[in-house]
């Protein structure tokens, strides 16, 4: 686990560019001028990074006849743009595709439930785990935790076969029903559940790193005053635990809205309530109408988790390096 | 308009309900004697939790492992181990030639990569003898350490293994493959950019850039690289890489699909992943670089050490935790590997992953196949994992 100090002093810029003072002008200058070499190497690599992302926003703003027919860098050389592919995309997708407006909805459907469900449990047991005695309290934690450890393609054909079929077992001639047949495939709320597990571990994990290190002289005094456990995690810990769990919050919701194969599974049968990462991939695949409305509906996907970077990235940094050995 | 009202009314009202439980069963237990209170208000707190974890992902994962070791599509026909081996027919996961095969295993020794990665390993090995003769004065002994000797040593590795993993072909291989490749470049430009970047200008503008694409979904990265990789065709302009190609006289490329140039269309959509990783790695690298203590730094720089020394004798072995982590925690990401493959190539061309095998078979209803591919990736995973977990161990009781 890596901890990301972001307020670490940056080390004397002055040291660095400065140069030794004994030199003379000219090896002064030649000195500043080798200085410099990291910084124009790094912006150039930058530029070489930065590429494929420019040319996906720039076709987005082509019309369907200089897309198909030249690429995007020749927009220098005749720059011409339309919001066009902007509109197509979000409400009047040709060829039976839904449109990408709907898929944004659908994606908020599922990643806004599947961010806080999760915290709000994490949150609740991270507390127990940290400051209520009970028995088997270590070991439980230690078998929460190592949960972390398990690819998610473990659980998945499990879970398809439980969420539409339930399960049941047969013992001495009779079947028992364990868990009721609640035909969730194909609803969001499978999607939401599955998520649920699979990011309660890391939760956990987080909060309980962060709740344990509080100072455990508030809850002290607050007990005196006579709150209970319920009164100290609602209106003491909650609020104290707000930075770790914004950076959870990012990483899980940020991971929920990129996924990919858990939708898939869970999701792909119902178009209309599908998210933009199954949308995008069936607008990829088919290769039909529709191509030149790739790129903006592609960028359409990005448009939040770009914002959440831009505007939140110091929670965005502590979460994504905290969750990156997330299973 | 309505799909939005109702979307929110169905996620307010599953909220509403989650948290107004919480509240009335702790309510409820606030009546209780403090015996059973203190009894019960723990469980109250872990009970959700516990039963998410339990239902949605402990009995599952046991499940996909008593599934595996079952035949019939849903494990309804009894014990068997043919999943993993089955027999020449019909061959089980391990025994497939398309999953792993050897057949390719004598090719290694003559590609140019494995030759060429042996030279260098041999130059590194010169290297080494010569930073250790230089450091001791007398003649024996090796320096793996010096800068060239293990800079040579890794690149010498990369080449060894890119050689075998193109020679044996298979899924297992490709697996292996895309670890190699993108955990070994992903954190050497990651080290290389985040070494840049503490000596540049403006780093955190530019490390903003390089890390962005962790941002967004696997899936629009594979979008955003179609722009680079596609060949021009009616209804299709050119990718940027096969514009280059035919600005310099060259033929265009079908980087992912043409058959000349399997299996390096594999590496071709690990490129694409490099591209997302090395942000990743250059972050949480330049963030250790950073935390070197610099009197340590300026200690050897009035001893008279260069930049390449301190680098290599300081700042190196300091950030050493922290490239385990990195390596490790790619090693895991990538052995599961999916979306950049389906929304390629679908696995076709040669391209199949591990991951994609489980997806294939759940969707075909071959459930029992699918959980034997699930196992083998948890296989692959779990040494790393074991990994990770000792060395915490031994961070803790430090």
């Amino acid at each position: 686990m890596t901890v990301i100090d972001e307020s670490a002093p940056v080390k004397s810029v002055k040291a660095k560019h400065g140069g030794p003072s004994q030199l003379d002008p000219v090896g002064q200058q030649t000195h500043r001028a080798l200085a410099a070499i990291p910084t124009w190497v790094l912006w150039g690599l930058v530029v070489v990074w930065t590429i494929p992302s420019v040319g996906l926003l720039v076709n987005s703003f082509r019309p369907k006849s200089q897309q198909l027919s030249s690429g995007w860098w020749t927009a220098i050389t005749d720059p011409s743009f339309t919001l066009d592919n902007y509109r197509q995309a979000m409400f009047d997708m040709p060829g039976g595709y839904v449109s990408f407006g709907k898929a944004l909805l659908n994606s908020f459907a599922i990643a806004i439930p599947a961010t806080v469900v999760p915290i709000l449990i994490a949150a609740a047991a991270a507390y127990a785990f940290a400051w209520m005695p009970f028995k088997g309290r270590s070991w439980l934690f230690i078998a929460v935790v190592a949960m972390m450890a398990i690819p998610l393609q473990m659980a998945l054909v499990p879970l398809l076969q439980l969420y539409s079929g339930g399960a049941h077992m047969t013992l001495f001639g009779q079947t028992f029903t364990i868990f009721p047949d609640l035909n969730l495939n194909n609803k969001p709320i499978a999607v939401w559940l599955t998520h649920t597990a699979f990011g309660l571990p890391l939760a956990i994990f987080l909060l309980h790193n962060y709740i344990s290190s509080l100072p455990g002289d508030v809850f002290e005094a607050a007990t005196i005053d006579g709150a209970n456990h319920f009164g100290i995690f609602w209106r003491i810990v909650l609020p104290l635990c707000k930075p770790a769990l914004a950076a959870f919050a990012i990483f899980q919701f940020l991971w929920v809205w990129n996924d990919y194969l858990v939708a898939l599974i869970f999701l792909a049968g119902n178009k209309d309530a599908s998210p933009l990462t199954i949308q995008l991939v069936n607008l990829v695949t088919s290769k039909g109408s529709g191509t030149e409305l790739l790129p903006s509906a592609a960028f359409i996907s990005m448009i939040v988790p770009l914002i959440i970077f831009f505007s939140m990235q110091r929670y965005f940094v502590r979460g994504l390096l905290a969750g990156s050995v997330k299973g | 308009m309505s799909s939005l009202i109702s979307t929110i009314v169905n996620v307010g009202v599953a909220l509403a309900v989650l948290v107004g439980l919480f509240v009335l069963v702790n309510l409820g237990v606030n009546k209780l004697s403090q015996k059973w209170e203190d009894r019960l208000r723990p469980w109250v707190f872990v009970g959700p939790a516990v039963v998410f974890l339990f239902i949605g992902l402990f009995v599952p994962a046991v499940r996909t492992i008593y599934l595996s070791f079952r035949s019939g599509l849903s494990g309804e026909k009894g014990f068997t181990l043919d999943n993993y081996w089955g027999t020449s027919s019909t061959p089980g996961a391990l025994r497939d030639e398309n999953v792993l095969s050897f057949n390719g295993f004598t090719h290694i020794f003559t590609s140019r990569l494995f030759i060429i990665g042996v030279l260098i390993a041999i130059l590194a090995l010169f290297a080494a003898r010569r930073a250790a003769r230089k450091a001791t004065g007398s003649g024996s002994g090796v320096d793996l350490s010096s800068p060239g000797a293990s800079l040579g040593l890794v690149i010498a590795v990369i080449l060894v293994l890119f050689a075998a993993f193109t020679a044996m072909r298979g899924v297992i291989w490709n697996n292996l493959w895309w670890v190699a490749a993108v955990t070994g470049l992903a954190t050497l430009f990651g080290l290389g950019l985040a070494v840049l970047a503490d000596r540049s200008r403006n780093e955190t503008a530019a490390k903003t850039m390089i890390f962005m694409p962790m941002a967004i979904s696997m899936v629009g990265a594979a979008i955003i690289w179609s722009y680079m990789y596609n060949i021009e065709s009616s209804g299709q302009s050119p990718g940027l890489l096969n514009a280059l190609l035919s600005g310099l006289g060259r033929d265009q490329v079908d980087f992912l699909r043409s058959a000349d140039i399997i299996p390096w269309n594999n590496f071709f959509i690990m490129i694409i992943m490099i591209w997302i990783q090395t942000g990743f790695a250059m972050v949480v690298l330049s963030a250790a670089i950073k935390s070197v203590p610099s009197e340590l730094v300026e200690a050897a720089k009035v001893d008279g050490a260069n930049d390449v020394q301190v680098f290599w004798k300081i700042t190196l072995p300091q950030i050493i935790p922290t490239l385990i982590v990195v390596i490790t925690t790619l090693i895991v990401s990538v052995m599961k590997v999916f979306d950049l493959v389906k929304a390629t190539t679908n696995g076709n061309f040669d391209t199949d992953v591990l991951a994609n095998r489980m997806y294939t078979n759940l969707r075909n209803g071959d459930f029992t196949a699918s959980s034997t591919f699930a196992v083998i990736i948890l296989v692959l995973v779990l040494p790393v994992m074991w990994f990770n977990f000792r060395r915490g161990k031994r961070e803790v009781s430090r």
